[in-house]
């Protein structure tokens, strides 16, 4: 592998995490729980 | 009969599926065995979620009849009474009672009892029959009950109520088998308990069942218990995500309060001895008291040492420092096997692969990143066994009553000790357990102070900065454990200090009550500690390979671009790039408390969460190291120098980083909670504000007066 | 048989409940906590600093702070009377 082809693969990683990392800052405010921080764990299923 | 759609919610739409299994809610007084009951129930098959709105724990199990039909079981909080006083009551009595409309009102109730308590307990019974919803009523702890030489019949209780009784004992399993049969069965008796409404109060509650049912949309049966609960429920516990009354049935019930009050009746007194007095009788009946136990019981003889006035504090004492130092010397082992397995990790792909930006990412971002968060693992099962512990065995009450004459100085209560002590862990569960606290007041002061504990988070940032400030190897382990002593000192020595000036000043209020059960001593259930400790794990290890390795990723990014020119030092590259810009940024602030740029972007990397301070020293400082070998973080602290030529960790700025830590508040997830249990910016913002700026005087005061005493 | 209040009691004491005030969420709560006119509760101890008290009734240990002892009006039982 070139420092090249790693450069981008590793820009597209980055590009990934960023945008997991904005889309979950996000969806955390549609469902107002503490999401999987130390206190809470997963989100519940609704009956 | 037509029920209205939020009492009957339409099953779920699953095409296989034929009938809906019934949901099944588990309630009980605290300290009858409920959650080891739950766990016994549904072992793993738990979901632990909040309930929108407030920050009480949902806790959603999955049981199997015995013919491995999947039943559902809600864990409902602990509540002695269905009028709420407390926000994790309000949530048992909004659930029962289909108040919610996140949560479905549960199809079928088990009421989990304690045997040896028998008429307390039976009082949040008498409420529940009420309901209207079949009960199977789990008698537990009868080997217990055996032991204190007491008699209880539960073919005679279940005569008397015409629900299903099930003797059982969690603890051991025993009782599981029938009680399992008892949930397996597809109809269920209703009550057949009558109970007479005093002759005073009865006319008050046929009209206010009627108004629940003409303008509440409430089943006639939920409708009268309703109205019962109403009539004790003076001032009622609202939460988040409860549906309100309507103007008209509240009218109705202030309409009657008033008048009682000028007649001078003592009308929630009434019905509450009205109650006893129907559960008097069926105890009589079902119960024979122990002749032989007599005499101080084991739990009495433990608590004459341990709330003792001498040995109580030296109990209290030593259970503290029994906790720390475990977390210092127990969880040495598996650090270092852990510490040791991540650099190999490094080395190999290291060596595997060309040189380039994604071994870089790989070896700095991911995994010095996540390596350096992973570390703390055992520390942190450490710390939350202890707490599991202390709960489960009943020795968490005895010191919140130990405690509650000195928080009362400060004018929190007993009931606050729980919550800070939790905090110790992590702010969250903390702010949490404070779900139980009665008072607003009372509740908001122990939020605004809590994160000021030192939680576990803060530890590898203390750890890291005890290994800068003193490098030496043969450092004796007690200096070690006394820095991170002083560190928990202070923190909770702020805590007490900010209760006592916003008591005193934004939250005045009168004296709270504290009104608190001491449990017997149980020896505490393996499989629950056990349990606990495997949640917390599973919690913080999926935040390590989610939230952490994120972070990591981002931050090695904002690290290496945008790239320096070919044949910059790696230390121009760092200043160069996105996070030295901001880090250059946020110098001036900081400058005065001895803090560099790269420190800055530390600080900035904690606010996620603290322990990425971490794992961004190790980003930040790997960068500089030899691209031959990952070198250890602390030596590569050492290493580091200001531009011209200064040690940069020096101890003073090693000290003054963690009192920084103490104080500072860095958690969006701990902001995020506040907000929603506060329901307002305000707090939150006015909790950051106060704790970063207290955290920045300090850090200010240690570097300047460090400094001209020569340090 | 004297009269006096739960806060007065010495350890040991047992006392039946005379009286205990209307109003006030605490008195509600003390009252479903079993805590009623006509019950025996024992004191079993302080805490440490004096505050609050711990008692026994109905087969269980509860703390109740002392300021909330006080407005409770017992009368002393003498041993072997129930």
């Amino acid at each position: 592998m070139t420092a090249e082809v790693q450069s981008l693969l590793a820009l597209a990683v980055v590009a990934i995490a960023a945008l997991w990392l904005a889309r979950r800052a996000f969806a955390k405010k549609k469902h107002p729980g503490c999401g999987s921080d130390c206190g809470c764990g997963t989100k519940l299923t609704k009956h | 009969m037509q029920l209205p759609a939020h009492i009957n919610p339409p099953a779920p739409k699953r095409n296989a599926a034929p009938a809906r299994a019934p949901v099944y809610a588990l309630v009980g007084n605290p300290n009858c065995g409920k959650s080891t009951l739950f766990n016994a129930l549904t072992g793993l098959k738990q979901k632990v979620g909040n309930y929108p709105g407030v920050t009480v724990e949902k806790k959603v199990g999955t049981a199997y009849s015995q013919h491995g039909q999947p039943l559902t079981v809600i864990d409902l909080p602990g509540a002695y009474s269905l009028a709420a006083r407390s926000p994790d009551e309000a949530v048992t009595r909004d659930v029962l009672l289909g108040r919610r409309s996140d949560t479905a009102q549960p199809d079928r109730i088990l009421c989990i009892v304690d045997a040896t308590n028998l008429e307390r307990n039976l009082y949040l019974v008498h409420q529940v029959l009420d309901l209207g919803r079949p009960v199977i009523v789990v008698l537990n702890m009868m080997d217990l009950a055996a032991e204190a030489g007491m008699a209880v019949f539960p073919d005679k209780l279940a005569q008397e109520l015409g629900v299903p009784v099930i003797p059982c004992e969690a603890v051991r399993g025993k009782g599981l088998i029938e009680l399992r049969l008892a949930m397996s069965r597809a109809d269920l008796p209703l009550s057949r308990h009558a109970w007479d409404v005093p002759g005073a109060i009865a006319p008050a509650v046929a009209e206010i069942q009627a108004s629940l049912v003409a303008h509440d949309a409430k089943s006639p049966l939920i409708a009268r218990a309703e109205s019962l609960l109403l009539l004790t429920d003076q001032d009622s516990v609202r939460v988040a995500g409860s549906t309100p009354l309507s103007a008209r049935t509240t009218e109705i019930l202030a309409g009657w309060q008033k008048r009682w009050s000028a007649e001078n009746m003592d009308w929630a007194g009434t019905l509450v001895s009205s109650r006893y007095d129907a559960i008097g009788r069926i105890a009589a009946e079902v119960v024979q008291p122990g002749t032989a136990g007599q005499g101080p019981s084991p739990s009495d003889r433990i608590d004459a040492v341990v709330t003792h006035p001498i040995w109580g504090w030296i109990t209290l004492g030593a259970v503290m420092c029994l906790i720390f130092v475990s977390i210092f010397t127990l969880a040495e082992y598996p650090m270092n096997w852990i510490d040791r397995h991540i650099a190999a990790l490094a080395d190999w792909v290291k060596g595997s692969m060309a040189p380039g930006d994604l071994r870089d990412l790989i070896t700095d971002g991911a995994i010095s990143g996540v390596g350096g968060v992973v570390i703390f693992l055992p520390q942190i099962l450490i710390l939350f066994f202890f707490i599991g512990l202390l709960e489960s065995t009943g020795y968490m009450a005895r010191a919140a009553f130990i405690m509650d004459r000195l928080m009362s100085r400060v004018g929190l209560n007993g009931k606050s000790f729980i919550p800070l002590l939790s905090s110790y862990a992590c702010a969250i569960p903390g702010i949490m357990a404070t779900r139980t606290i009665e008072d607003p007041k009372d509740r908001l002061v122990t939020i605004l102070v809590a994160p000021l504990m030192s939680c576990s988070a803060r530890l590898p940032v203390y750890l890291l900065m005890i290994a800068a400030l003193l490098p030496a190897e043969r450092v004796p382990l007690t200096t070690k454990v006394g820095i991170m002593f002083l560190m928990y000192f202070l923190g909770t020595f702020a805590a007490f200090g900010f209760a006592w000036l916003f008591k005193r000043t934004l939250l005045k209020g009168v004296p709270p009550m504290m009104i608190m059960e001491l449990p017997p001593y149980r020896m505490p259930g393996v499989k629950d500690v056990g349990l606990h400790m495997l949640e917390r794990a599973w919690i913080f290890l999926r935040r390590a390979g989610t939230v952490i390795l994120g972070i990591s990723i981002v931050l090695w990014f904002l690290s290496a671009y945008p790239k320096a020119p070919a044949g910059a030092s790696p230390s121009e590259q760092l200043s160069g790039s996105f996070a030295g810009m901001a880090g250059h940024a946020l110098e001036p602030v900081i400058k005065p408390l001895g803090f560099d740029w790269q420190i800055g972007i530390g600080l900035i990397s904690s606010f996620a969460a603290r322990e990425v301070f971490v794992s961004t020293m190790g980003v930040v400082f790997n960068a500089e190291a030899d691209d031959g070998d990952t070198a250890p973080l602390r030596s590569a602290l050492l290493k580091a120098r200001w531009p011209d030529g200064r040690m940069l960790f020096t101890p003073l700025v090693c000290f003054g980083l963690m009192i920084f830590y103490v104080f500072a508040m860095q958690c969006i997830s701990t902001i995020a909670i506040v907000k929603r249990e506060t329901n307002s910016w305000k707090w939150p913002l006015f909790q950051t504000a106060y704790m970063t700026g207290t955290a920045w005087i300090l850090a200010l005061l240690v570097y300047q007066v460090g400094r001209g005493l020569g340090f | 048989m004297s009269a006096t209040n739960l806060s007065a009691l010495q350890p040991g004491a047992r006392a039946r409940v005379k009286d205990l005030p209307k109003s006030g969420t605490t008195f509600i709560r003390l009252r479903e906590m079993g805590l009623l006119t006509g019950t025996v509760v024992t004191f079993v101890r302080a805490a440490p600093m004096g505050d609050p008290l711990e008692f026994k009734l109905r087969g269980y240990l509860l703390s109740v702070r002392r300021a909330e002892a006080q407005q409770i009006e017992v009368e002393l039982l003498t041993d072997g009377a129930a």
